[in-house]
Order: structure tokens, then sequence, then C-alpha cells
């Protein structure tokens, strides 16, 4: 389980990883609450085990209907556990992994023991998600906590885009533009 | 913060804490090399493969189906260029590939794109040729045949091999446990 922590954090940066980790940088920027931090992984996690383990199988628009309802919801009231959990949901459950060896580990046990592949795909999820809250937090410290408001209307507005573009089919272009550009960057 | 501290503090205590037996299933480490060949008995029978839907084509192939192939073992490789676990599979794979040269056995390499630009013909081409891909590679731009296969969450990479008459007999998600894809080659070749 060490080793898939580890390798969340190692994996969450490649493109593959794009969208938790993106959602997790956004709840950081917003500086939240312990138990909204916790909302947050529990659902992200829940979800990504759902579908891993075969149980639920969530279309991609339901996907953007939870990160649209997520994001309405923090640019009206702002980080709260149910805003964030339906964003980490929507997010885990649109969610297409690259896997390493360890995340490969705890999903080929999950094929055949699903409830044994919790600890291990928890850990994953929380080493991808910590990195992104990392960023969020020092960008949000960088900014010396300046208009808190529109930070959290941003973020509110940026997930519910994310959400809209799932919901209309265009997920997969701006994902397409986001890691062209995360290229270019690198490069 | 606090309780975000505590998350991370429990997971690391548990692995700490873990049984040996899910330690042993869950490091980094490669899968200990056998010493002995497996048993072809002892590698499941897992089905027939499912079908290549609505795929656009094959690639450095006169191939143009998976039931041309049989009679041969075959490493089905489900990949897109851009993955970076997938590259990281591909030493054991070309190693795998020239160690079987000349017997019966073929890999096929299919081809699903992440993002659009992983779905274009021309990178495709130019990435095998960057990173050596020398096998048929199978063109899965909507990826139907990656969902037929693995369902609704699908990933990259993962392995298949199919033995002499085409039946499924081995399944590995993500990178590692490559003694284990060789020996179960190695097996089934006979």
């Amino acid at each position: 389980m060490i080793g898939a922590f580890f390798e969340g954090i190692t994996q969450s940066l490649l493109p593959c990883s794009w969208i938790l980790l993106f959602t997790a940088l956004m709840v950081g920027l917003t500086r939240p609450t312990a138990r909204v931090m916790a909302a947050f992984a529990a659902a992200s996690v829940l979800f990504t085990w759902l579908a891993v383990a075969g149980w639920v199988v969530v279309h991609l628009a339901l996907s953007g209907l939870l990160m649209m309802g997520g994001g309405i919801l923090w640019w009206c009231r702002g980080p709260s556990t149910i805003s964030v959990a339906l964003v980490g949901a929507g997010a885990a459950s649109a969610w297409q992994p690259c896997v390493g060896p360890a995340l490969g580990t705890v999903l080929n046990r999950a094929q055949i023991d699903p409830i044994g592949a919790v600890p291990g795909l928890a850990a994953f999820i929380v080493g991808v998600m910590l990195v992104g809250l990392a960023i969020g937090w020092g960008v949000a410290k960088i900014l010396r906590d300046r208009a808190p408001e529109l930070r959290r209307r941003s973020v509110g507005i940026a997930s519910g885009l994310i959400g809209l573009s799932m919901l209309v089919g265009l997920y997969s272009d701006i994902s397409s533009v986001l890691v062209s550009w995360s290229y270019k960057l690198w490069a | 913060m606090k309780m975000a501290g505590a998350i991370v503090f429990s997971i690391v205590l548990s692995a700490c804490s873990a049984a040996p037996v899910d330690q042993a299933n869950e490091t980094l480490a490669p899968a200990p090399t056998p010493t002995t060949e497996v048993p072809v008995a002892t590698l499941p029978d897992l089905g027939p493969p499912a079908e290549l839907v609505e795929i656009d084509g094959w690639l450095q192939s006169d191939v143009t189906s998976l039931e041309e192939l049989e009679g041969k073992v075959v490493v089905v490789w489900f990949w897109t260029f851009g993955c970076y676990n997938c590259k990281n599979t591909l030493p054991n794979l070309k190693e795998l590939y020239a160690k079987h040269e000349g017997e019966e056995f073929e890999i096929v390499g299919i081809h699903a794109p992440e993002f659009d630009y992983e779905a274009d013909v021309d990178n495709i081409v130019e990435a095998a040729g960057e990173l050596g891909v020398t096998w048929p590679i199978v063109l899965d731009t909507q990826k139907r045949t990656f969902h037929r296969w693995q369902g609704p969450r699908a990933y990259w990479p993962r392995t298949y091999v199919l033995d002499r008459d085409g039946t499924v007999r081995y399944d590995h998600i993500g990178e590692g446990r490559y003694e284990e894809l060789n020996e179960a080659v190695a097996t089934l070749l006979g």
C-alpha cells in the first residue's frame, strides 16, 4: 500500500491523472477545512473504487452532471462538504488511469477481491491528491489569501465548465488541449 | 488540516502493519523469477477473446484479424504512445519479441488513444518508429475494442496472452510482473 501511495505522488503529474490533480488543486486553492478535504478524498476514493470493482458504470455524462452540480454549489456557497464531494465523485468517475506497477497490483487484485483492493486504491488516490492540494495551497499562500471570493467563484466556474464539457462531449478535446499545452510547457 | 494529516498518517501506519501476504503482493519489486517453467495446466482458461470492434486498420502487418494468428501464441497489448506506463513495458516486450523471433509467436499492439493527438495515424507511425515498436499495430481510434475487451473502466497498459487456439490464458493490468508474462509465453510455446 505504501508503494501505491508513493506511486500516486509520482503519477500525479502525468497527463492521465490530470482530472484528479486539477480538481485537488482547485480544492487546495480555496484552502478548505479538514472536514471538506476529507469529504473530497472520501468521495473520490469511493467512486473510483465502485468503478474499478465494476459495480457501478458511470457514464461520462453523469460524471459531468456531478461536476456541474458541485461547481454550481461551490460558486454559490463555497467549498462545502457536499460541493467538493460532488466534484471529487465526478472527477474520480471520469478518470481513465494509466497504470504503474503498484496500482497494477491493486487493480489486478480488485478483479478478484474488490474489498481487499480498497486500501491500495485509497492510498494511490490520496497520493495523487496530496500533490494537487499542496500546489493549490501553495498558490493560495503565494497570493497571500487575496481575493478569496474571486478564487471561490473561479473554482466553481472551472468545475462547472469541466462538467459541462463532459456533458456535451467536449471533454476529450479540452483534455487534449491541456495535455498539449503541458507538453509544450515542459519542452 | 489535522484530519488530512491523520488520514495520511493512518495510511502509512496501516502500510507498515499490513499482513506479509498483502505486502508481498503490493510492493514495487518485480515478481520473483520462477526457477522452473510454469506448467501449461496452471495457466487459467480465461475464455475466448473479445472481437476487434470498429478498428481503423492495421499497421506494420499483412494480417487483418486475430483469427489469422491462430496457431501462434499472441501477446495482445493495449497501449497508447503518450502513456508513460506503456513505454515502461516496452523493454521487456522488445526482449520477448527478439527472444522468440522465428517461433510461432506474435505481439499485437492495440493502439487506443487517450487524447486526440494520439489518434493521428502519422503521429502513431512516428511514435512507433521512435519507440521501436516493430510488431503489428491495430488502430482502435474510437476505443471500441479497448472497451469491448476490458469493459467500461479500461486501462493502459493491459496485456493478454492468447494460446495457439486463440484462448486467453493470461491477463495483467499495468506495468510489472514481466517474468510472469515471459514464463506464460514460454510455457504456451512449449
